[in-house]
């Protein structure tokens, strides 16, 4: 019997390929997301997290926890330039 | 019959993933966001990383907090400005 630890690298990886191509798409063209920006802002999550799988499955520990730390800065500055586009009145 | 963690890790990404992608409202967004950050949390887990399973759920917790700030933001402004409400 093949025990799920050995190749757990693996299904770490494809998994993370999986979400990075359905969370792209679903930024691209998921709904709503061309009237209200913020919607692809929370979708951005889902391709930010299979990146972060396919750092895991290369055991290296800093990068992941680099990348994760990144995430929330990300999303302080693209909040602010969503607010002050909405705030001016612009597209 | 014996289930392993991680596929029981991988089954919650991949159903967080697609819920938050195709829901609409944005707190039903918020939530299957949740359910995908637990996904991630026990996958690291599973590698040993605890670390790095301890900064990430910290991660999840202030970014969910942002965005939640920024949609109430965002919001307001369209009230104030009359266009929904």
């Amino acid at each position: 019997m093949i025990s799920a630890t050995e190749t757990l690298p693996s299904i770490s990886f494809y998994l993370g390929l999986a979400l990075v191509l359905l969370g792209s798409l679903g930024v691209v063209f998921g709904p709503k997301t061309s009237t209200e920006p913020i919607i692809r802002m929370i979708n951005l999550t889902v391709p930010f997290t299979g990146v972060a799988l396919i750092f895991l499955s290369y055991n290296y520990t800093l990068a992941l926890l680099t990348f994760l730390s990144v995430d929330p800065i990300l999303n302080i500055i693209m909040i602010r330039a969503i607010i002050r586009l909405e705030e001016m009145g612009g597209p | 019959m014996v289930i392993e963690f991680v596929y029981a890790a991988a089954i919650l990404m991949i159903i967080g993933a697609i819920g938050g992608l195709l829901q609409t409202r944005p707190i039903d967004k918020f939530l299957m966001l949740g359910v995908l950050g637990d996904g991630l949390i026990s996958i690291v887990a599973i590698f040993g990383y605890l670390d790095v399973a301890m900064a990430s759920s910290f991660m999840t917790f202030v970014s969910i907090i942002i965005l939640m700030i920024g949609l109430i933001r965002v919001l307001e402004i369209r009230k104030m400005r009359g266009e929904i409400g």
